[in-house]
């Protein structure tokens, strides 16, 4: 699978954006997206396509599965050599950055706090033997600067303890302490917000190096009438999800260079519940779940934006 | 309804006291974390060196007279999806 990937420039991006809205590299998207495996139908575009560079569709497909993803890249690359140089390219160069392009990507902390946030069942042996049991799923947390430097009590002195402002932990509890281990589901509004808190407290401090260690506390909740399946079909009673988690965790900051050497914060606890797409439906009852935040790297995967990067300031 | 009565009742009986099944202390926080934390094995799709936009791809693409292999999810496929 690798070396037919080499033989590609591959990308992952988005598709609801990409989908829906009308800068060039949506515009570019839509050129060839409704002659894929799902055209002629309402909903999604998801999936994996091959095009030329100017926006042909060489053979798209949705799968998972390894064999029919190799045979998709085959047949891309076989109509990819029948058509000529002069018109698989741009008759222009397209510009490397058009200003209309608006992605989360743009809004990237520079010398801020950018953490990956992994989530995982936990303690579960009741799974069935399927995806279901090894299901995982990632996401990023940003904080600007001067948010992230809010995190530490104004005096960095051994011992001291500073409570960290609320919009920080409803940050995490709202938009990052989600059940979205098997699938994308919705941030939780204030309404939904129980209780929320993180306190730091200072471990050490040489030579402008802070040591310390966070300890917290969150619970959200929510109530009402929404579908538990992709078909979006109302099963007729009310439904209710949360999360309420324990936290623990401790980092290393550089008071000198203002920067964070490094980061960990763990939580876990239980959720309950499910939404339309995070497959809970056959497992509404409380189990346990866990979430660890980890200083993510510089790479440009690794500048990804948080997938409620537009609810933040909500 | 029997069904939204036992969650209730479920949640209930769960809450708050009985946390402990996974009660995060010092000492397994190291041994929660790691499990927690992906698996090489499951990071096998990272060695592809997936370009974060379509746009650069596109650029890319163009340059080089190479075909463009498009990962597209609702959510990013590199982060949540």
């Amino acid at each position: 699978m690798q070396k037919l990937a080499a033989k590609f420039i591959p990308a992952a991006d988005e598709v609801w954006r990409l989908q829906n809205r009308d800068d060039p590299e949506c515009a570019f998207f839509q050129r060839f997206c409704d002659q894929g495996h799902y055209g002629g139908r309402k909903g999604t575009r998801q999936g994996i396509y091959c095009a030329t560079p100017n926006g042909k569709l060489l053979a798209s497909i949705n799968t998972t599965h390894p064999g029919r993803m190799a045979d998709m890249l085959r047949k891309a690359l076989a109509a990819w050599k029948k058509i000529p140089k002069n018109e698989r390219l741009w008759t222009e160069n397209p510009e490397e950055t058009p200003d209309q392009i608006q992605r989360g990507e743009n809004l990237y902390p520079e010398n801020g706090l950018v953490l990956k946030v992994h989530s995982r069942d936990l303690d579960r042996k009741d799974l069935p033997g399927d995806w279901r049991s090894e299901a995982r799923n990632l996401d990023f947390a940003w904080f600007e600067q001067d948010e992230a430097r809010d995190m530490l009590p104004e005096q960095a002195v051994r011992g001291a303890q500073h409570d960290w402002p609320a919009k920080l932990v409803h940050r995490l509890a709202r938009f990052h302490l989600l059940d979205n281990v098997r699938g994308q589901t919705s941030p939780y509004k204030k309404r939904h917000l129980l209780e929320a808190k993180i306190r730091t407290e200072i471990v050490s401090v040489r030579k402008g190096i802070v040591q310390m260690k966070f300890v917290g506390t969150t619970r959200t909740s929510s109530s009402g009438t929404w579908p538990l399946d992709r078909a979006g079909r109302l099963s007729g009673s009310s439904e209710s999800r949360g999360v309420q988690t324990r936290i623990l965790g401790n980092a290393t900051f550089d008071s000198n260079q203002n920067t964070w050497i490094q980061f960990e914060l763990v939580a876990t606890g239980i959720r309950w519940g499910g939404t339309q797409y995070n497959f809970r439906k056959d497992d509404l009852a409380p189990a346990p779940i866990g979430f660890a935040f980890l200083l993510a790297g510089d790479t440009p995967s690794e500048r990804v934006a948080p997938a409620f990067l537009h609810a933040y300031r909500r | 309804m029997i069904r939204s009565a036992t969650l209730l009742f479920l949640i209930l009986l769960l809450l708050p006291g009985s946390v402990s099944a996974t009660e995060l202390t010092e000492g397994n926080f190291r041994r929660i974390r790691d499990f927690i934390l992906p698996k090489p094995s499951e990071c096998r799709w990272e060695r592809i060196p997936w370009r974060t936009t379509l746009w650069k791809a596109v650029i890319e693409a163009n340059q080089k007279d190479r075909p463009i292999l498009l990962w597209a999810m609702n959510g990013h496929p590199l982060a949540c999806t």
